[in-house]
């Protein structure tokens, strides 16, 4: 076996150095900084290995690799006697397999493992990017390392069974897209556990063929259950792709929104976009509103708001975004490039020119790295974003950052006990960011105003704050008043609350607004059969993933609100009703007699899968010929002795009479 | 030994006939002399490069018909002249071997007399084996 | 010890439609060096690679030193030598290492003989392999399967494409295999003269039926030509059930048959013609008319008279 690995790795070696070059020379490309690039916002090169450009390096180079890599090791041997000058020889078929898989799998990680390896260890040494490193960036690439590997497993397979190109041997390829798609899942665990899946069963899946070399039956049952599972992956890969070709050929439907917004009046009146453009502007009394002197409007001509999301939104990693570690702070001046770093919990400086970090900026406001405690740390929960317009919430207050004077302002200091549940800044209505630079906080208890040279505003919450999502809040022009927009959780239990403000803080008006009411498409036929498509076994599957792993975005069956569920299960009954179809359908060739003894297997099969089942059914078999029978006429399998109809056997091949056997022999 | 047999594939003649005739050639013509040793089995089918059972079935042949001897343990060696063939087998022989010199010759349009004369002539090429019993 | 080294029961191979190879009942002493012959595309090959548990037979069962083929182990498989085709190495590989890569597998592998045979080749250990000739390669195929001294020995055509001096040092090599008694060679190939000169049992495979199956003499004297003479018309061929082949000319009839009993032979001597000969036949003329077309063939000068 040793032998059979020095054979292999000398053989290929050379094709993973090729890899290697490329990959790196790909990685360092993508990489590049762009001496125009002052601001450091082009390309998005803060993000580091967790940059779009990159990850296209990783996300397609390695499975490219990984397909290169196994075709040329599988498809160069492949030629009759070629193959033969290996196979025959004392090892076993799994010496055969793991004397290529383990050296192409090392090749493999020697071409894309080490290229990624080195891009980390270079841009986590200081100087080399203006942006804050975390080894946890290293996550997306190293997904996709994986999802390649399954692309080599997948090449392997592919080599080594029977037949043309367009079928069975085309599959597992597709299968292995599979892998792509389960590592864009947002979470991580979800993300590895997809990917992880996929691999295995490509590997098995070739493992097995090499046993049998490429033949279903007779492969051990975890081969068999592996092969099954590569062919459904396939069609349900081939499937999503034919769903999104399918959108992009559909006429697009413009997306019309409907929402309440306010006239420079404070009017308040219901507005329905299409696209970019107002479709139509209606008073609460139906008016239609006409824009004055000109044909239509824009948003110039409505109040501009601060939105206050009052409502707790659980954290999700994704995995694959450096906002799950740091966030950029567009500021266009300067000679740092700014980041709001969770771990750090402040902000960190970068040199645009050197590159290095270069200070902190925290409560106690700017600090050089030798002085960094000076600077202090947001006393924030753990992992939390900077949201929006740099303002950072922590317990202590609401702070706003200057990053031209490098400075920290405590908005508002809380009083004891009290959390602040949002900020905002609230832009002044011209259009400008110059100007007084005005602020929202909002609490449990108040919304707080804060104008900038002027005494703040306390305004007592409604009783019932906690019915609400978001706050929308307006301020006319000149000031003289504000006007508060609150939006329920459940509109079928609340309605929007509509809130007028005095300029110095006293409630004017408080009134509800009906909600507005969202046309409940039916289900299209496109949608029905999306949904039966999808088979039994993938929802199951899917629950019990969705059940095991905490907190997803995805929520299972028993986590979705009623009504959501009722539409989803909607969908299950389509899958239920494709899953019996099939059923049937099978049952037609599951009385051939090749079929014996697996008949309860396969019908439990095709029921759990449906439609992906029953073509998995198909393309797996070794279908054998038949040929008509000499005595009955009807076809008959080739690999029988006996008719499976009338039982004769074979007629011996014709004798005329120059046939030279001895005693021996015949 | 400096004997040299030859065999040629793609003759009508089998290879282990071709042996034997070369072999029975030279016992007549005195190439080989009565007590000489053969060559082994082996050796000759080396030499050959042919199937040593081929050459088995040769020397077998000859033994039958008495032209060559097997002497337990040390080889094959040309046996004394005696006739083992019958007197039937014996003439159809000459009479095979007959027809083909006739084949070969008609065509050259030799008076029969004249034929005779020539074979005389060659036979003195074969030095008459002594101790010939009929 | 068993008797047949090679044994198959029913083989069948089917590639589609088509039937390759056709209830095949083949059997092979140990200790003979048994000719596989037949036509490009007779099955040979496709056979051979059933034996070895290359490609799954469609029925059918074969066994191989009395291991189904479908079974076989990696000790059979050390017992059992093949040479295949195309005389495939490894090319970016040394003769040296190639040697050492294959000695690494076989227990049994003796270097001596892989010396002497690279020797008798002319070949250097530091060539690489892609580098050799036609028939270097095939010396150093033949090396690496000789070394491991296989019991039974399987060569697919080893002498395609070699030139003279090769095929006779692979024949010497086939014979120098064979000394011991209970060492085997199956061996396919299309030039009879290096059937003729080694093989002790031959079979005859056309379009995947086995049709003849015997010592090599057996079929030589089985296949018989007769030359009848005649004037005027000429008789009519003769109802015989192994006529192979026939040709007429002017005054001519030549036919060649297989399996004539005495009762055909004397209704052959019965016919109306001036001189009945037999004419012997040597095994590529036999072989040629055994496996090609059946049937009458004529030429008549008369009919070039009006050709210009």
């Amino acid at each position: 076996m040793k032998s059979l690995f020095w054979k292999e790795w000398r053989e290929n070696l050379r094709w993973a150095l090729i890899g290697l070059v490329v990959i790196s020379a790909a990685m360092a490309y993508t990489l590049r900084t762009d001496p125009n690039d002052y601001y450091g916002s082009n390309r998005e090169i803060w993000q580091g290995l967790q940059s779009g450009q990159f990850l296209m390096v990783t996300v397609f180079g390695f499975p490219v690799i990984g397909l290169a890599l196994g075709f040329l090791q599988i498809l160069t041997e492949l030629r009759r006697d070629q193959w033969a000058f290996l196979i025959h020889r004392p090892v076993t078929r799994n010496e055969i397999f793991w004397g290529k898989a383990i050296p192409g799998s090392l090749l493999y990680l020697v071409a894309t493992g080490l290229p990624l390896l080195a891009t980390a260890w270079w841009l986590s040494q200081p100087g080399h990017l203006a942006a804050p490193f975390d080894i946890r960036q290293i996550l997306p690439g190293a997904v996709d390392l994986l999802v390649g590997l399954g692309f080599y497993f997948a090449a392997l397979l592919s080599g080594i069974l029977p037949g043309p190109w367009y079928g069975r041997r085309a599959l597992p390829l597709v299968g292995a897209c599979f892998g792509t798609a389960a590592a864009k899942l947002p979470e991580f665990p979800l993300a590895i556990e997809g990917v992880t899946l996929t691999v295995l069963v490509l590997l098995l899946a070739a493992w097995a063929a090499y046993q049998r070399f490429g033949l279903f039956r007779g492969q051990p049952w975890w081969g068999k259950a592996a092969a099954l599972l590569s062919c459904l992956f396939g069609l349900s890969v081939l499937s999503g792709w034919f769903w999104v070709g399918w959108n992009i050929v559909q006429p697009t439907k413009p997306y019309t929104s409907t929402n309440y917004g306010f006239l420079k009046s404070g009017e308040v009146v219901v507005i329905t976009s299409q696209a970019n453009w107002y479709k139509s502007v209606v008073t609460l009394d139906g008016k239609e509103v006409q824009p004055v002197n000109k044909a239509s409007f824009d948003w110039q001509d409505f109040l501009n708001g601060a939105y206050l999301s009052i409502r707790d939104y659980p954290n999700y990693d994704y995995y694959r975004s450096p906002r799950s570690y740091f966030d950029f702070m567009y500021v266009y001046g300067g000679p740092y490039s700014w980041f709001y770093v969770q771990k750090e919990k402040r902000y960190v400086a970068y040199d645009r020119i050197n590159k290095l970090l270069s200070g902190y900026m925290g409560p106690g406001g700017f600090a050089t790295p030798a002085d960094e405690t000076k600077a202090g740390h947001f006393d924030k929960p753990e992992n939390t974003r900077a949201w929006s317009d740099s303002i950072i919430i922590a317990n202590n207050g609401a702070y706003v950052a200057n990053f031209m004077a490098q400075t920290v302002k405590n908005i508002y200091p809380p009083a004891p006990g009290e959390t602040i549940t949002s900020a905002s800044q609230l832009y002044p209505d011209n259009g400008s960011s110059e100007g007084p630079k005005n602020y929202v906080v909002a609490t449990p208890k108040n919304l707080v105003l804060l104008p900038e040279g002027k005494p703040s505003l306390q305004i007592p919450e409604v009783p019932n704050i906690r019915d609400y999502q978001l706050i929308q809040v307006y301020q006319l022009p000149g000031g003289a008043k504000y006007i508060l927009l609150y939006s329920p959780q459940n509109p079928k239990k609340t309605q929007n609350l509509l809130r007028e403000i005095s300029s110095n803080g006293v409630v004017i008006s408080q009134r509800e607004l009906p909600n507005i009411k969202e046309e409940k498409a039916g289900i299209s036929f496109t949608a029905w059969t999306r949904g039966a498509l999808d088979p039994l076994g993938a929802r199951l599957w899917g629950q019990a993933l969705l059940g095991v792993n905490g907190n997803t975005m995805s929520k299972p069956l028993w986590r979705l609100a009623p009504e959501t569920r009722a539409y989803q299960l909607k969908f299950w009954y389509a899958s239920l009703a494709a899953s019996i179809v099939c059923f049937v359908l099978v049952q037609i060739p599951l009385r051939r007699i090749q079929f014996s003894g697996q008949r309860i297997r396969w019908s439990i099969f095709v029921f759990l899968f449906g439609v992906g089942g029953l073509l998995t059914f198909y393309i797996v078999q070794n279908w054998p010929r038949r040929v008509a029978c000499a005595s009955c006429q009807k076809k008959r399998s080739t690999e029988r002795e006996t008719c499976e109809h009338c039982g004769s056997s074979w007629p011996a091949p014709t004798r005329d009479g120059t046939e030279i056997f001895e005693e021996s022999q015949a | 030994m400096a004997l040299l047999f030859e065999v040629h594939t793609g003759s009508p003649s089998p290879i282990y006939e071709q042996i034997e005739t070369q072999i029975r050639r030279a016992v007549a013509a005195g190439r080989l002399s009565i007590g000489e040793q053969l060559p082994s089995v082996r050796t000759l089918a080396e030499q050959l490069t042919v199937n040593p059972n081929t050459v088995a079935r040769a020397y077998a042949e000859l033994t039958t018909e008495g032209v060559i001897e097997s002497q337990q343990g040390r080889g094959f060696f040309v046996a004394k002249r005696r006739q083992t063939l019958s007197e039937e087998e014996r003439l159809r022989r000459l009479d095979e071997a007959g027809r083909r010199f006739l084949d070969d010759t008609v065509f050259l349009d030799f008076p029969l007399p004249e034929l005779l004369r020539r074979l005389e002539d060659l036979s003195t090429e074969y030095t008459k084996p002594p101790n010939h019993n009929p | 010890m068993s008797e047949y080294v090679i044994e198959t029961q029913g083989l069948t191979r089917y590639f589609g439609r088509h039937c390759v190879v056709n209830e095949l009942n083949l059997r092979v002493s140990r200790g003979s060096i048994f000719g596989f012959l037949g036509r490009n595309g007779a099955g040979k090959s496709t056979t051979i690679r059933m034996l070895l548990g290359m490609i799954e037979p469609t029925r059918g069962s074969a066994r191989m030193l009395g291991r189904d083929s479908r079974e076989l182990t990696p000790d059979d498989r050390a017992r059992i030598g093949y040479l295949p085709e195309g005389h495939h190495v490894y090319g970016w590989m040394t003769v040296e290492e190639c040697g050492k890569f294959q000695s690494e597998f076989y227990p049994k592998w003796n270097d001596e003989v892989f010396r002497a045979v690279l020797s008798h080749f002319r070949l250097d250990m530091k060539n690489k392999a892609g580098n050799l000739s036609r028939g270097q390669r095939a010396g150093l195929c033949l090396a690496l399967v000789l070394a491991p001294e296989p019991e039974l020995l399987i060569l697919d055509d080893p002498a395609l494409g070699l030139d003279p001096v090769a095929r006779r040092s692979l024949i010497q090599s086939m014979l120098y295999v064979t000394r011991r008694a209970d060492r085997t060679i199956l061996f396919s190939s299309h030039l009879l003269s290096d059937v003729e000169r080694v093989a002790d049992e031959i079979c005859v495979l056309d379009r995947g039926v086995l049709r003849a199956s015997c010592h090599l003499d057996t079929f030589r004297r089985q296949v018989r030509q007769f030359l009848l003479r005649y004037d005027g018309e000429g008789p009519a061929l003769p109802d015989l059930p192994g006529l192979l082949e026939s040709f007429r000319t002017e005054g001519e009839l030549s036919i060649i048959v297989a399996n004539l009993d005495s009762d055909g032979e004397a209704r052959l001597r019965a016919l109306p013609v001036r001189s009945i000969e037999e004419v012997p036949l040597s095994l590529e003329d036999a072989f040629v008319s055994y496996v090609g077309e059946r049937g009458e063939k004529s030429f008549f000068t008369k009919d070039l008279e009006g050709v210009k």
